[in-house]
C-alpha cells in the first residue's frame, strides 16, 4: 500500500458540485481508470480517498489535493494518465505525487474573489476590512449540538488585497482554513455585504491553493 | 451550455447540480448537423428522472442516430421555478441549454398519474400553449409514452400523440416519419393522420368520445382513417434489442445511483391488482450472456460499484443461476455489488443474497400484500404465511435484523379481519426473530410495515372495482395502528388523499383534462410530493368543472360498461380479465404462467410466442 496525492482543478459547471458529490465523482473516476485501490480490512471494507479540505459549493479551484491509497505497482505517471482520460467535464487532474503532508497541517487557503465594480466599492471594502470588526454568523458546535455562533471574520484573515481593474474589484485573500479554524470566502462576502451595505455581485471565487502555518505550500 | 441568466440564479437555489448538465457520458452534438431535436422530458425532479431506466435506453437509442439529438429535461423544484419565472428564464434542455420551444419533439414519459399537472407546468415553463389544438405548427410535437399511456385520456387535450407500449422500435419509426414530413413541409394535421397509421401510435384528437347521460362513456369513434383499436408495440426479441453501453453518470446523488440491466419484460405471476403484471405481457427473457455483457459495459463506462438486475420479479428469471455465476466471475474481483430487487418470499435464499453483496448488506423487503390467506388468494398473490415466515427466519439466521413488509389496504372483499391479520403477521415475524437460537446477543429486531391504499388500474382484473373512499381508508389505517402490539414494529402509511386522486386519474376520461388544467392554474404541481399536494385545491377544481371525483374512484363498474381505454389493445383480452375478475370474487387462485397458461391473449403481440408458454411445454416434454 502507498499513498498518493492527486491534485485536481474544478472549473466551470463543476463548481456546482458539493463536497460529497466530488467524493462520489472521484471514486467512480478511479474505478473507471482501473486503478488498483487499497481497501480497509474490516467487516465492511472500504477504500481510502479523502479530499484534504472541503470546497464550498459555487467556488472553483486550481488546486484540490486528494489523498488516495493504492495497491500494486503503478507509477504516479501511469495514475496521472489513466485518471486524466476518464475525468468528467470541469474536473482536471493537475498532478499526481507521493503523499507527504497530512491534512491537519493545513492552516490557510488562498482565494481570488472577483466582484462587479460599483463606484467606491474597493474603498468601502478596504475600510470594512481595516475596521477590525466584521461580524458573521456561522453554524458551529456547542457541545454535541450544532448552534449558530458569532465570529469576527477579521480574526480569521491572514492577508488580503483589494484592487480595482476593468470594471471589477479583485480581492486576493489568505483565509484561515482547516479543521480547527476555517473561514469560507462566501461567508466573508456576506459579512462584507452587511458591513458596507453594498449588494455585492460576485463574478467568481477561485481557490488558488492551500498553505501550511508558515505560509509554505501544503 | 448554461446561459448567463441561469448562472446568475443557480447559487440561490437548492442542489444547483440538478440544473447544470455536463455530466459524464451526456451527449453533445452540433445542432446544425441534425434534422430532429428530441427533448426527453421527465415530469419530476432530476433525481427521480435520472433513476429511471427507460430514459437511459431511449436517450442512447435516439442519440445513436446521426440525424437526431436527444436531450434531457426535468421539472424544476419550486425554488428554481420561482427564480425562472422571476427572471424570465424558459425551460431549457440540459445538454444544449436551448429552450424547449426550438425542439422538434417534446416527449414526456408518464410513469405515474400524479405527474399530470407537472406536464402542464413544464409546457407552460417552456412558453408553449397547453392545448394540443392551440399548438398549430408541426413542431414542437408533444408526445407521451410510459405505463400511464394505457389510459392517459385525462391528458388527451394536451398531448398530440401517445405511444402505448415499448419505445425502442416505434420511436425510430416516428422520427423517420417526422423527418420526412418536416422536409415536405406538411401541416401538423397531415402528419398526425400519417402517424396514426404506424402500428402502436395513438393520436387522441383522431378519436371522438361520446358520453351517456349517467356520465359513462357511450362510444369511442376513430376518424380520418385512424384504426378503431390501437395495439401497443412490443419488441419481440429482447436479445437483440438496443441497450446502451453507457449511462449518463449524474454528478449529484440520485435515488437509484447504480448500474441497471434488464433481465426480462412481462411477468408470469398474474397478481390481480398489479397493472405492470398485465400491460408488459407477454413475458420475454434476455439470455444470461447478454445481460452479463450489459452489466459489464455499464459498470466499465460509469464506474458504478453496484448493478441491479431489473424486472418485475427477478427471482422468476429462468437463467438466474448461470447469470449470477457469470457476474460473480468479475464482480467479486472488481468489488461490484449485485442487487436483486423484487424478490419473492417463496424464492428467497439468504445464502444467495449474502453472496451477492460482497461489500454492503442491504435491507430485505417482502411483499405479502394482504394479511390473510383468503385475501391473498383473492388477489392471486400465491404466497403463504409460512413461506414469508420461512424467508424471514432464514434472513434472521443469516444475521439480518430488519425486514420490511409491504401491504395494501382497501383490496376488493377486504374485511376488518384482514387488516388485523396484517398486525398479527408482523408480530409473528418479530417472534420468529426471538425464537432464532443463534440470535445475535444484544440485537433487537425492526419489522417495518408499509401500507399503501389499493388503487384499481386499467387492464387489470380489478379495473371494474370501486376504490375505498378516503374516509374508509383512514378508518382502516386507524384500525391497523390500533392492532399493533409491539414496539419492534414500525408502520409507514401512504397519504390516502394522494391515492384517492391517483385512483380518479388512473381510470379517468377526457373530461378530466379541464380539471387538471384548473388544478394547475390554482397552483398544483409535483403532486406526488406530499409537500406540494393539496387535496382541497383538487376538490375545488372538480367542483368548478362540475365533475364528481367519486364517480371515477369509488364506483363499481359493470363489466358491460364501455371504459375510457377500450380503444387501446394491450394484448390481454377483455374475456380473460373478466374470467380473472370472477375467480377473484370466488377466492380462487390462478397458477402462474409456467405451471399453466391462463390464455391471457398477450402472446398474439409476439406472433403467438410466449417465453413462459414455450418453457412450460419444454418442461412437460422433459417429464414425459
Amino acid at each position: 500500500m502507498r499513498s498518493i496525492r492527486v491534485t485536481l482543478a474544478k472549473k466551470g459547471r463543476a463548481k456546482y458540485l458539493s463536497h460529497l458529490d466530488m467524493q462520489r465523482c472521484m471514486m467512480r473516476a478511479v474505478r473507471r481508470a482501473g486503478i488498483d485501490l487499497w481497501y480497509t480490512e474490516g467487516f465492511n471494507p472500504h477504500p481510502y480517498l479523502t479530499f484534504a479540505l472541503p470546497l464550498p459549493l459555487g467556488v472553483e479551484s486550481e488546486s484540490e489535493p486528494v489523498e488516495i491509497r493504492l495497491e500494486g505497482e503503478s507509477t504516479n505517471e501511469e495514475v496521472f494518465r489513466a485518471l486524466s482520460a476518464v475525468m468528467p467535464e470541469g474536473i482536471e487532474v493537475v498532478s499526481v505525487q507521493d503523499s507527504t503532508a497530512k491534512p491537519n497541517e493545513i492552516a490557510f487557503a488562498q482565494y481570488r474573489i472577483v466582484l462587479q465594480a460599483v463606484p467606491g466599492l474597493a474603498e468601502s471594502i478596504r475600510q470594512a476590512l481595516s475596521s477590525g470588526e466584521l461580524p458573521a454568523e456561522k453554524l458551529g458546535k456547542a457541545g454535541h449540538k450544532k448552534a449558530m455562533k458569532q465570529i469576527n471574520c477579521c480574526d480569521l484573515i491572514g492577508s488580503v488585497t483589494v484592487e480595482e481593474a476593468d470594471g471589477t474589484v479583485e480581492m486576493n485573500a489568505v483565509l484561515a482554513a482547516g479543521s480547527q479554524q476555517n473561514l469560507s470566502p462566501l461567508l466573508l462576502l456576506d459579512a462584507l455585504s452587511a458591513k458596507t451595505g453594498e449588494g455585492l455581485k460576485c463574478l467568481s471565487v477561485v481557490r488558488k491553493g492551500l498553505l501550511k502555518k508558515d505560509y509554505t505550500k501544503f | 451550455m448554461l446561459s448567463k441568466k441561469v448562472e446568475d440564479i443557480l447559487l440561490s437555489v437548492q442542489k444547483p447540480g440538478r440544473y447544470t448538465g455536463g455530466e459524464l457520458n451526456s451527449v453533445m452534438k452540433d445542432k446544425d448537423k441534425v434534422d430532429i431535436r428530441y427533448a426527453f422530458c421527465f415530469p419530476d425532479t432530476y433525481e427521480v428522472g435520472m433513476s429511471h431506466l427507460g430514459i437511459k435506453i431511449l436517450y442512447s437509442l435516439v442519440n445513436a442516430r446521426e440525424d437526431a439529438w436527444c436531450e434531457r429535461v426535468f421539472a424544476p423544484w419550486a425554488d428554481m421555478e420561482e427564480k425562472m419565472r422571476e427572471n424570465d428564464i424558459k425551460l431549457y434542455a440540459l445538454e444544449s441549454g436551448d429552450e424547449l420551444k426550438s425542439f422538434d419533439v417534446i416527449g414526456f414519459t408518464l410513469q405515474y398519474e400524479m405527474c399530470y399537472t407537472t406536464v402542464l407546468n413544464m409546457l407552460d415553463l417552456a412558453g408553449l400553449p397547453l392545448h394540443s389544438a392551440e399548438r398549430t405548427a408541426l413542431t414542437p410535437l408533444v408526445i407521451a409514452g410510459g405505463p400511464c399511456v394505457c389510459n392517459a385520456e385525462p391528458l388527451a387535450d394536451f398531448i398530440d400523440l401517445m405511444l402505448p407500449g415499448e419505445g425502442e422500435e416505434v420511436t425510430n419509426d416516428l422520427i423517420d416519419l417526422l423527418r420526412e414530413h418536416k422536409k415536405k413541409g406538411s401541416s401538423k394535421q397531415e402528419f398526425l393522420r400519417a402517424a396514426a397509421q404506424i402500428p402502436g401510435v395513438y393520436v387522441p384528437s383522431l378519436y371522438d368520445v361520446a358520453y351517456c347521460e349517467d356520465g359513462t362513456v357511450k362510444s369511442i369513434t376513430a376518424k380520418d382513417g385512424a384504426p378503431q383499436k390501437v395495439t401497443k408495440r412490443i419488441v419481440s426479441d429482447l436479445n437483440n434489442v438496443f441497450f446502451p453501453a453507457d449511462f449518463i453518470v449524474p454528478s449529484i446523488e440520485i435515488i437509484h445511483d447504480r448500474a441497471v440491466a434488464e433481465v426480462f419484460r412481462g411477468c408470469i405471476r398474474g397478481c390481480r391488482f398489479c397493472q405492470a403484471g398485465y400491460i408488459y405481457r407477454p413475458i420475454r427473457e434476455k439470455h444470461a450472456d447478454v445481460v452479463n455483457r450489459d452489466c459489464k459495459n455499464i459498470c466499465d463506462s460509469t464506474g458504478y460499484d453496484e448493478v441491479s438486475l431489473c424486472s418485475l420479479s427477478t427471482s422468476d428469471y429462468t437463467e438466474l443461476e448461470p447469470l449470477l455465476n457469470a457476474l460473480l466471475d468479475w464482480t467479486e474481483k472488481e468489488r461490484v455489488n449485485i442487487a436483486l430487487p423484487s424478490q419473492r418470499a417463496d424464492r428467497f435464499s439468504a445464502e444467495l443474497t449474502e453472496r451477492l453483496s460482497s461489500v454492503r448488506r442491504s435491507g430485505l423487503t417482502f411483499a405479502p400484500e394482504a394479511g390473510t390467506q383468503r385475501l391473498r388468494d383473492v388477489i392471486n398473490k400465491n404466497i403463504t404465511e409460512e413461506e414469508i415466515l420461512r424467508a424471514c427466519r432464514q434472513a434472521f439466521e443469516a444475521g439480518w435484523t430488519s425486514v420490511k413488509l409491504y401491504f395494501m389496504l382497501g383490496l376488493p372483499t377486504e374485511t376488518d379481519e384482514d387488516i388485523v391479520a396484517i398486525a398479527q403477521m408482523a408480530q409473528r415475524v418479530v417472534d420468529a426473530f426471538y425464537h432464532n437460537p443463534n440470535k445475535p446477543k444484544g440485537k433487537s429486531v425492526n419489522v417495518s410495515i408499509s401500507v399503501a391504499p389499493f388503487v384499481p388500474k386499467p387492464f387489470t382484473p380489478f379495473q371494474w372495482e370501486a376504490q375505498d373512499s378516503r374516509e374508509e381508508l383512514l378508518r382502516k389505517q386507524q384500525l391497523l395502528i390500533a392492532s399493533f402490539t409491539s414496539r419492534k414494529i414500525s408502520l409507514s402509511r401512504h397519504n390516502t388523499d394522494i391515492s384517492f386522486l391517483e385512483g380518479v386519474l388512473a381510470r379517468g376520461d377526457r373530461r378530466l383534462s379541464a380539471v387538471i388544467e384548473t388544478a394547475w392554474r390554482k397552483g398544483c404541481r409535483l403532486d406526488g410530493w406530499s409537500e406540494f399536494f393539496n387535496i382541497d385545491t383538487w376538490l375545488e377544481s372538480f367542483a368548478a368543472c362540475g365533475l364528481d371525483p367519486a364517480f371515477y374512484a369509488n364506483r363499481v363498474r359493470s363489466t358491460e360498461e364501455t371504459l375510457p381505454w377500450d380503444h387501446l389493445d394491450y394484448g390481454v383480452t377483455g374475456a380473460y380479465l373478466v374470467r380473472e375478475h370472477a375467480r377473484a370474487h370466488e377466492g380462487v387462485t390462478t397458477p402462474h404462467c409456467r405451471v399453466h397458461c391462463a390464455g391471457c391473449g398477450a402472446n398474439k403481440l409476439n406472433g403467438g410466442n410466449c417465453d413462459a408458454f414455450d418453457q412450460s411445454n419444454a418442461c412437460q416434454k422433459g417429464q414425459s
